[in-house]
């Protein structure tokens, strides 16, 4: 029995579906249609479909079941990759793509699907079948199924969790209280309850929006705020307890949330994230992945999730007395490197081979909590080339990018398992277009795009445009544009010391990436407000639908409240027109991205005759691909083994033993990384010794050679 | 499993009726007869299970919580008097030994508890008193494969200690390919030393003891090389054992701010990853009656508690006070032992069992390292030298501890010498002393069990506030040291509170009396039908106030995850 009543213009009636249907008629709003069918976005059913059907219709196609869903779904990986060969599939660099592990996320669905379409229409070409020859594609288009189809419900809401049933409030019930659709609109949005200790008001500029109450804006609150629905156990909180189970995407171990319901009650708690993990811990050959979520990390640089503490810049006390073996003073703090200088030296650690990691495990530095510098130097780039393609696809390059959340695969795909990771949130609003002043609307300067320039091609942009970069930059009046140019023509002054200059006077604040939190967020601050007026006005103008004008509601206890607020998916999935170029620019980066993996070849194997039946043998391997054969984490967290360089020695070959057998690296940079092993051996005259180079994830090579031949 | 129900009057709200003076138990079948003066292989401590199980079957349930990694059963015994209530609605114990598989008397001393129980029902009156209100489970082996391996496979006192999990060690490609070996083929896993041109030695014989190795001093030459456990280089990378059979830490990996490899060694590739720990935390989730723990190691005579580590949120003061309470009466029931706090008077662990027990579950949990190592400490000096160590096996172990040098021709080293301490020697003390230790922890734990929170409704003060309106005062007393909701699960959200109600009649407004005598009153704002009570402290009462409308007779209900059930009739006059 649905005791809301729904009241609007004055007129009443007694069941929310008959009020639901009246209202539509007088705002002209459709109906909400039962189990809304979205030709643009794939129900799990549709998923499995396809999938199914791509392994049934392409030889490349393999349909492996990973596990099952909490609530009894298959949790699907297509592998894409040439059969046959002399490399198997699961021996060939991989690159993961895992869609909609947060559940609402149906635009990533998409893309994994066009990026499978793409590689199996692809395979017959010769381009096409070369990349399937020689990496190997692991695609999960719905990692999260019992969450895929809350977009297609009766009453579309974000849902995040698994079937697993939660007591969220901690009051011994289980799922009581759930949010409501109740204006029966088909949607979840939100509720403003009149309330002077609510926290929130409207905003003055537009009073559809709710902004928080502020003493330094002296703004005082009129509402609360919460999502749509009743208060169904009486506990005075609103819809906290609902149906939906554990968050996979909170799940995973990397700063992971604890005591918080929905994020499981530990690491690796829900069956899709152990299946996940499994998965992707037994490919070895995985390089590289990426995530379709709602964080993008090439379009803002990811932030620290916080936890433990980089044993870089921490200090330590050295117990008592291991600094009295090491020589330490017990009451002075130390950088790691610091005691691992003198530590490296000591007997005993010598003796008991212990390492630089055991050493600070000891001290209790704790895990790495940011992305490593040089890893993000690769992101940078791979960013660069990601905004590119999003420019020619007519998509916005320079909207806000969220960040990715604690426990979320994103991060323990890095964190963890050392791979280059990418969350791409494939599409998004744009940034509302600046009314610049007239003739510079296109390609306005930012002081990063001025750093990057020569002098030359600095004033080749003209005075108008330097002026109006200047006064953006709030540069003082009196370095006008003609005064720099003169002072770039004459030598005094670069582009790029310019923009330190102005860096160093507190200027240039014009270029910021923007903010890094969703519009649908309750970031606070006058930001947050800023970016949720251009969402606003963006939907105003393409997705009049998008907003739920706010509608006056009664609630079970008497309550009067008034339901609205942006649609769950607006901000999210566009509609299929809209998509397309997003789907097509994303899969083209992940084939970029395939294509830029490490690669270690053997470049060089020869040997010479030291006289008296001894040769040496020299090989050297190299990294022939873009990317580095670890990230830094991957090298410092031993996810992957290191680059090896192996000897193995034909009839009547004896290698003189020296050293270790294998020459090993744990980490080749791309391009310019190198591995030399040597090696003695005794040998007849044309003996053979082959040299293999072996690798997780980075392909492996080998060559043999004649002793006393060279090569 | 649902724990909390709607329903106003579950029959888990009778009133437990302890018979008036209860008889031992009768047993079914001839009980088990371990001898607690040795240490048995898995399969023989399986069979003492399901001897007790057929015994005492109406007592005791006997069941397989999961599988080891290469499949053998994980038994739990659950003892409780079945006649007092149901066992979701009694404060328990959970009791697990042999994490380690090298830590093999923690399945004895656990057993001892199993016999102890069982066998003196009737007759002691704590014991009598601990089953009719509380729940025991006990698993005896957590690491049943490293038992049989260690049992079963060369190992010595400190190996093997993982669980059966191949692990690339040395990260060459190849695992688990160069572990320790019994080279000589005498049965036991020792330590091996070659004698060298003096000058090229790092130790010497000790000139009263040739068996002893002494490391050179200053001023000194060497003429031996101590070369560590007996094995050779398996795999030609030029060093000996170092890549041996796991290696995942079956107490690191627990789920508690677990830490991955390359911060704690051993944590495995993710929290959990073992079925073997794996199997004891879903059990966890599955059993929130539990409210005291005790994890069985060795060695070194510690009753330990967490953090695990010093980044680790501190513990809250109220929970040390309990861990306190009970941790210093350990120590004057086990002597030579001392109550410690892992990070700061051990190492840093992350993952352990107790950690996540505590963490997770508010569980006041203890890992007892059994064995402090005293006896052969001859002096009593507090420091056991080799001389000691030697003597205490030629004159009171009769030299059952040592395995003379041999000469053993090393397919790396040549000439060396095999030889050394048994498998077993110094972490499992000789067999006339692991009856003592066995008995002793066993008090320690009914100690501990001993202060399971114990709730009873005190008298009820009714007062007419109007018509068919009433207040009533119910204090809750809990007359034991640990709380039935601790700081730590209340201030995390861990559990639901307990939660009090009352039958019969309508509650108009409720909440908690901080002071009765000033009247300071916290009102719960919202469902005072349901009050929230965040727990009653350990040897403390909490005042619960109903504002009833009714007539006749009402039955306040008091309902705890781990203090149990409650029921009390008071009469509206």
């Amino acid at each position: 029995m649905n005791r809301i009543r729904t009241h609007s213009r004055g007129r009443r009636a007694a069941s929310a579906c008959v009020a639901a249907a009246l209202l539509a008629g007088a705002l002209g709003a459709p109906a909400p249609a039962a189990a809304a069918k979205n030709p643009d976005y794939h129900s799990f059913a549709e998923v499995e479909g396809a999938l199914q059907g791509f392994a049934r219709q392409h030889p490349e196609a393999r349909l492996l079941t990973i596990g099952r869903s909490a609530g009894g779904r298959n949790l699907y990986v297509l592998q894409i990759a040439a059969p046959g060969g002399a490399v198997p599939p699961d021996e060939r660099p991989g690159v993961f793509v895992g869609a909609n592990a947060a559940g609402y996320f149906n635009a990533g669905t998409e893309a994994a699907l066009h990026l499978a379409e793409t590689l199996l229409a692809g395979a017959g070409g010769a381009e096409g079948r070369k990349r399937l020859e020689t990496t190997t594609f692991y695609i999960a288009p719905a990692l999260n199924p019992d969450a895929q189809d809350g977009m297609f419900a009766n009453v579309r809401s974000r849902r995040g969790g698994n079937s697993m049933v939660l007591d969220r409030d901690r009051d011994g019930l289980e799922a009581e209280d759930p949010a409501d659709d109740l204006n029966g609109d088909g949607r979840i949005t939100q509720m403003r309850i009149p309330d002077p200790t609510g926290g929130w008001l409207a905003d003055s500029g537009d009073p559809r929006l709710m902004v928080r109450a502020d003493a330094m804006k002296q703004l005082a609150g009129a509402y609360r705020l919460v999502t749509e629905g009743r208060d169904d156990d009486g506990d005075g909180v609103y819809n906290e307890d609902g149906k939906d189970g554990v968050w996979m995407d909170r799940n995973f171990p990397h700063a992971f949330p604890l005591a918080t319901p929905e994020a499981g009650i530990w690491p690796s708690y829900a069956p899709e994230t152990k299946a996940v993990l499994d998965f992707v811990l037994r490919r070895r050959n995985l390089a590289a992945a990426v995530v379709y979520g709602p964080a993008n990390n090439l379009l803002a640089a990811p932030q620290s999730l916080g936890g433990g503490g980089d044993a870089g810049s921490q200090k330590f006390k050295v117990p008592p007395q291991a600094a009295q073996g090491l020589g330490l003073d017990p009451e002075t703090e130390y950088t790691l490197d610091e005691i691992w200088e003198v530590a490296q030296d000591n007997p005993f650690i010598k003796q008991n081979g212990i390492t630089k990691d055991q050493l600070a495990q000891f001290l209790g530095t704790g895990p790495a909590t940011r992305v490593d510098a040089d890893d993000q130097a690769y992101l940078d780039k791979l960013g660069e080339g990601y905004k590119e393609r999003l420019k020619k696809a007519g998509l916005s390059g320079d909207r806000p990018g969220a960040q990715y959340g604690k426990g979320g695969l994103t991060p323990w795909l890095y964190y963890q398992a050392g791979l280059t990771a990418l969350e791409l949130d494939v599409w998004g609003i744009p940034k509302a277009e600046k009314k610049a002043e007239a003739g510079a609307k296109d390609e306005a300067l930012t002081p990063d795009k001025v750093a990057a320039m020569t002098s030359e091609e600095m004033l080749a942009v003209g005075e108008e445009k330097i002026a109006a970069f200047l006064k953006e930059n709030k540069v003082p009046p009196q370095f006008g544009a003609k005064q720099v140019m003169d002072a770039l023509r004459g030598g005094q002054l670069t582009p790029k010391a310019m923009v330190d200059r102005m860096k160093q006077m507190g200027a240039g604040g014009g270029s910021g990436s923007g903010n890094p939190g969703g519009a649908g967020g309750a970031g606070g601050a006058a930001t947050g407000n800023e970016r949720e007026r251009e969402v606003l006005a963006w939907i105003d103008q393409n997705r009049p639908d998008g907003f739920a004008a706010w509608q006056a509601v009664t609630l079970p206890d008497g309550t009067r409240a008034e339901v609205g607020g942006l649609d769950p998916f607006v901000e999210i999935a566009p509609p299929g027109a809209a998509l397309q170029p997003a789907l097509a620019a994303h899969t083209e980066t992940v084939l970029d991205l395939a294509g830029k993996l490490a690669r270690v070849e053997l470049v060089s194997l020869e040997s010479k005759d030291l006289g008296g039946g001894l040769y040496r043998v020299r090989a050297v391997a190299a990294n022939r691909g873009y990317m580095a054969t670890h990230t830094k984490m991957d090298a410092r967290a031993r996810a992957h083994l290191p680059v090896r360089l192996e000897l193995r020695t034909g009839d009547g070959v004896e290698r003189i033993p020296t050293g270790t057998p294998a020459a090993t690296s744990e980490r080749l940079e791309g391009t310019t990384g190198t591995l030399a092993g040597e090696w003695l051996v005794r040998a007849p005259r044309g003996g053979q010794v082959t040299v293999e180079a072996l690798t997780e994830n980075a392909g492996r090579d080998r060559k043999t050679v004649s002793i006393g031949k060279g090569k | 499993m649902a724990v909390t129900s709607l329903l106003p009057l579950a029959p888990a709200f009778a009133a437990p009726a302890p018979a008036k003076s209860p008889e031992p138990l009768r047993a079914a079948a001839t009980p088990p007869q371990p001898t607690f003066d040795r240490v048995h292989p898995y399969e023989e401590i399986v069979s003492y299970l399901k001897g007790y199980a057929a015994a005492y079957p109406k007592w005791t349930r006997l069941e397989s919580i999961g599988k080891s990694g290469e499949g053998r059963d994980l038994w739990m015994i659950t003892i409780t008097n079945p006649d007092t209530g149901p066992e979701m609605g009694k404060p328990a114990m959970y009791i697990d030994g042999n994490t380690h598989a090298n830590e093999v008397q923690g399945t004895e001393t656990a057993l001892y508890t199993v016999d102890f129980l069982l066998k003196n029902y009737g007759k002691l009156p704590r014991v009598t008193e601990l089953l009719d209100r509380a729940v025991f489970y006990v698993l005896p082996v957590v690491n049943a494969d490293g038992r049989a391996a260690w049992f079963g496979k060369p190992s010595n006192a400190s190996y093997p200690r993982t669980v059966m999990v191949p692990v690339d060690d040395d990260r060459d490609g190849r695992v688990d390919e160069d572990g320790p070996d019994d080279l000589d083929g005498d049965g036991v896993l020792t330590e091996m030393r070659k004698k060298v041109p003096l000058g090229q030695g790092t130790h010497r014989l000790d000139p009263k003891d040739p068996r002893i190795l002494v490391p050179v001093g200053p001023e000194e030459l060497g003429d031996y090389l101590s070369l560590g456990d007996e094995g050779s280089d398996e795999d030609g990378d030029g060093r000996v054992n170092e890549d041996s059979v796991g290696y995942v830490d079956p107490n690191r990996t627990y789920g508690y701010l677990w830490e991955p490899e390359y911060v704690e060694s051993g944590a495995g590739p993710y929290p959990l990853s073992i079925p073997e720990s794996r199997a004891i935390a879903l059990w966890g989730i599955a059993h929130p009656n539990v409210a005291a723990l005790q994890s069985y190691h060795n060695s070194g005579g510690m009753i330990l508690r967490g953090p695990g580590a010093k980044s680790d949120p501190p513990y809250p003061p109220q929970d040390i006070k309990v861990y306190d309470l009970i941790g210093k009466e350990g120590e004057k029931t086990l002597p030579d032992y001392k109550y410690l706090i892992s990070w700061k008077d051990l190492y840093t662990v992350h993952g352990a069992t107790t950690d996540h027990f505590y963490g997770l579950h508010g569980v006041i949990a203890f890992t007892n390292e059994l064995y402090a190592g005293a006896l052969e400490d001859i002096n009593h000096d507090g420091t056991t030298t080799d001389e000691e160590r030697i003597r205490f096996n030629d004159v009171i172990a009769l030299g059952r501890q040592f395995a003379d040098w041999k000469p053993f021709k090393h397919p790396q080293y040549g000439d060396v010498e095999i030889g050394g301490y048994r498998q077993d020697v110094g972490r499992v003390p000789e067999g006339w002393f692991l009856q003592q230790e066995a008995h002793r922890n066993n008090a320690f734990v009914l100690f501990h069990a001993y202060h399971l929170p114990r709730l009873s409704i005190g008298e009820v003060t009714v007062k007419k506030m109007g018509d068919r309106l009433w207040r009533l005062e119910v204090p809750v007393l809990n007359d034991r040291g640990i709380p039935s909701m601790t700081v730590q699960a209340r201030t995390n959200k861990l559990h639901r509170p307990d939660i009090a109600t009352v039958a019969g009649g309508r509650v108009v407004a409720s909440g908690l009396i901080d002071d009765p005598f000033l009247n300071k009153i916290t009102m719960q704002d919202h469902r005072p039908e349901r009050l929230m009570v965040p727990g009653v402290n350990g040897l403390s009462t909490r005042t619960l106030l109903f504002l009833v409308e009714g007539d006749g007779e009402v039955t306040v209900q008091y309902d705890s995850l781990k203090g149990g059930k409650l029921a009390k009739k008071v009469a509206l006059r």
